[in-house]
């Protein structure tokens, strides 16, 4: 199957890396890697936790997912995740006493639409103009950083707080936690959703048949009349619109917008939907086994004293492999 | 006032001729950026274990040779997407540097160095740089082996010349290039600090464009880039500084949407 080698080389990769990082921490191999396999079981908490956190990274996953599937790349994730998450804050803060019902609507499409008009852009850009999604949608990612950054510690700063953020969100516009202490909320129920959703848009939809058409040969989709500029800014806006929804599901958790909300997760998202590659059904079983690695090596990384990031590593190993034609064994001219 | 735009320029234009080696072997250098960060931190930690400066530098660029030879094994050796890879390695470095200060350092913060680093000499030494850079890449047969990896690779191989080795060598020296620039950039505010390329590497492959792919054009257009800057630091003053901080990268987006639209004006897909 192809893309399969290059999965099973970007997974192995990750675990000899986690493996060596582990034992390069204090307290030795082999309670490293327990504590990892382990981390997310240790508590109803932890479990609960790592399923609300598997759950957001497979709606960024979706994300990412929704440009290759039309032969796009978006390397915007983090502005637009920060955007949704951003412009949903600034509706509670504006609109605090909406009923519950409306807010939470509300909060969600807005944070959908932010995303989605940040994608569209880089659509227009590369329908208009050919400028390569690669660099737009990353540049423009880059300005939302800093401009999300300048809201933050101005108009939406909350003045009683000694840390850089905005107000809590009122009540009406937090999730109901499922399964207290843990952050498990509807957030699951969205990621399931959604995934289903996707796969039978791309698979059972003429629409899903066109923008798979595009990624598979553009200039024959573009020869048997199928508008491919059009499917460029529909592909990135929805990848932006469900960025931005990561973006709202985050601010929601986290129950403010505070500095660092987004916590990677745009690019999280992005190594989550290039190894699923053509495959976004698999998407939650690569969001579990990434959310799995993350959050257990933290543990493991923590308990032995030696903290550091992981997933910028693991990101970088999963980049590295799953484009990597050479490892499908194919006679590559 | 001269000397300042020169001298904000150096990194600049560093990256941007390196960026333009790569280039005119057909493999674009997406981690211009990591390699800066790599630069700068390699620079500062040498320096704090002691080590000279200018061994420090040439630290650090063997650090940018050795990412320029990992972006080439894994782009050319494994058949992977020249732009992801790129983006790997500008995740790796920050994340990596991390661990290596974690471990030598026992921080993974700023890393102060202190030394009084005349680099006003290195001012002016671009002009020269860039001239000789110039002459490499249209008079010597150096040169016309990179032009030539890039539109007509077949005719290196049928010289005998391996279109894949040019590429590496090309990639190799790109990336110890931003290293320099990003060694500089730490000798300069004598610190290390997490994310201090600030969009560097993405400005410099701007100028590449921007300087219509010749070295003088990117002295030319650094050496603008650098005023502008400048001047906006000035008469925008009263902006916060993370606005500020957006507008290198949108004036690289504002150059790649006018460079692409100059070649592309009549859309096909």
């Amino acid at each position: 199957m192809i893309g399969t080698l290059r999965t099973i080389s970007a997974i192995v990769a990750v675990l000899i890396i986690v493996m060596l990082a582990l034992s390069g921490t204090g307290g030795g191999f082999v309670s490293g890697f327990t504590d990892m396999l382990l981390g997310p079981f240790i508590s109803a908490l932890a479990f609960g936790n790592f399923l609300e956190t598997a759950a957001k990274l497979t709606l960024a996953g979706l994300a990412a997912s929704m440009a290759f599937s039309a032969g796009c790349f978006n390397l915007g994730g983090e502005g637009q995740v920060l955007a949704g998450g951003l412009a949903a804050t600034a509706v509670a803060i504006y609109l605090p006493e909406l009923p519950r019902g409306l807010a939470l609507t509300l909060i969600v499409a807005v944070g959908f639409c932010a995303g989605g008009i940040i994608g569209t852009m880089s659509g227009i850009l590369r329908a208009k103009w050919r400028v390569d999604e690669l660099i737009s949608t990353f540049l423009i990612s880059a300005v939302i950083a800093n401009l999300g950054y300048a809201l933050l510690v101005g108009p939406l700063r909350d003045l009683d707080s000694y840390l850089i953020a905005a107000p809590p969100l009122p009540s009406a516009y937090q999730l109901l936690p499922w399964w207290p202490p843990s952050r498990l909320s509807a957030v699951l129920v969205w990621a399931v959703l959604l995934t289903m959703a996707t796969h039978i848009f791309l698979q059972f939809t003429i629409w899903g048949y066109r923008w798979r058409l595009r990624k598979a040969n553009i200039e024959f989709a573009s020869y048997v009349g199928i508008n491919t500029a059009s499917i460029a800014i529909v592909s990135l806006a929805a990848s932006g619109a469900l960025y931005g929804l990561v973006g709202a599901a985050a601010l929601m958790d986290s129950g403010r917008a505070v500095q660092g909300f987004t916590n990677n997760l745009g690019w999280d998202g992005l190594a989550i939907g290039l190894v699923a590659g053509n495959r976004p059904r698999w998407i939650p079983i690569f969001a579990i086994v990434y959310t799995w690695i993350i959050l257990g090596a933290q543990t493991a990384t923590v308990k032995s004293g030696f903290s550091f990031a992981l997933s910028g590593l693991v990101q970088a190993i999963i980049f590295f492999l799953v484009t990597a034609r050479r490892l499908e064994g194919k006679n590559i001219a | 006032m001269l000397e300042t735009v020169a001298s904000v320029a150096i990194p600049f234009i560093l990256a941007g001729l390196g960026g333009l080696l790569s280039e005119q072997t057909g493999v674009l250098n997406i981690s211009l950026e990591g390699c800066i960060a790599s630069g700068a931190f390699f620079t500062a930690l040498l320096i704090t274990l002691g080590v000279p400066a200018p061994l420090a530098v040439c630290g650090a660029l063997a650090s940018g040779a050795l990412l320029g030879l990992l972006l080439s094994g894994i782009h050319m050796g494994l058949k992977a997407n020249l732009f992801i890879a790129g983006m790997g390695v500008n995740i790796l470095v920050p994340s990596l540097s991390g661990l290596i200060s974690n471990g030598v350092l026992g921080h993974k913060g700023t890393i102060r160095i202190t030394g009084d680093y005349n680099l006003s000499p290195f001012t002016w030494l671009m002009i020269p740089l860039t001239l000789l850079l110039t002459f490499i890449i249209h008079r010597s047969n150096f040169g016309i082996s990179f032009r030539a990896a890039g539109v007509a690779p077949r005719f290196l191989s049928e010289r005998g010349i391996s279109p894949n080795r040019v590429k590496t060598s090309a990639l190799s020296i790109s990336s110890a290039m931003a290293s320099l620039a990003g060694a500089f950039l730490a000798m300069r505010i004598e610190a290390y600090v997490p994310g201090m390329s600030s969009g560097r590497g993405w400005i410099a492959l701007v100028l590449v464009w921007l300087g219509f792919r010749h070295p003088l054009g990117i002295l030319f257009s650094a050496y603008f880039f650098s005023l502008i800057i400048i001047i906006s630091n000035i008469t925008l003053g009263n902006l916060p500084f993370t606005i500020l901080k957006s507008l290198p990268y949108i004036a690289a987006l504002t150059a790649f949407i006018i460079a692409n639209a100059r070649q592309h004006s009549a859309t096909k897909y």
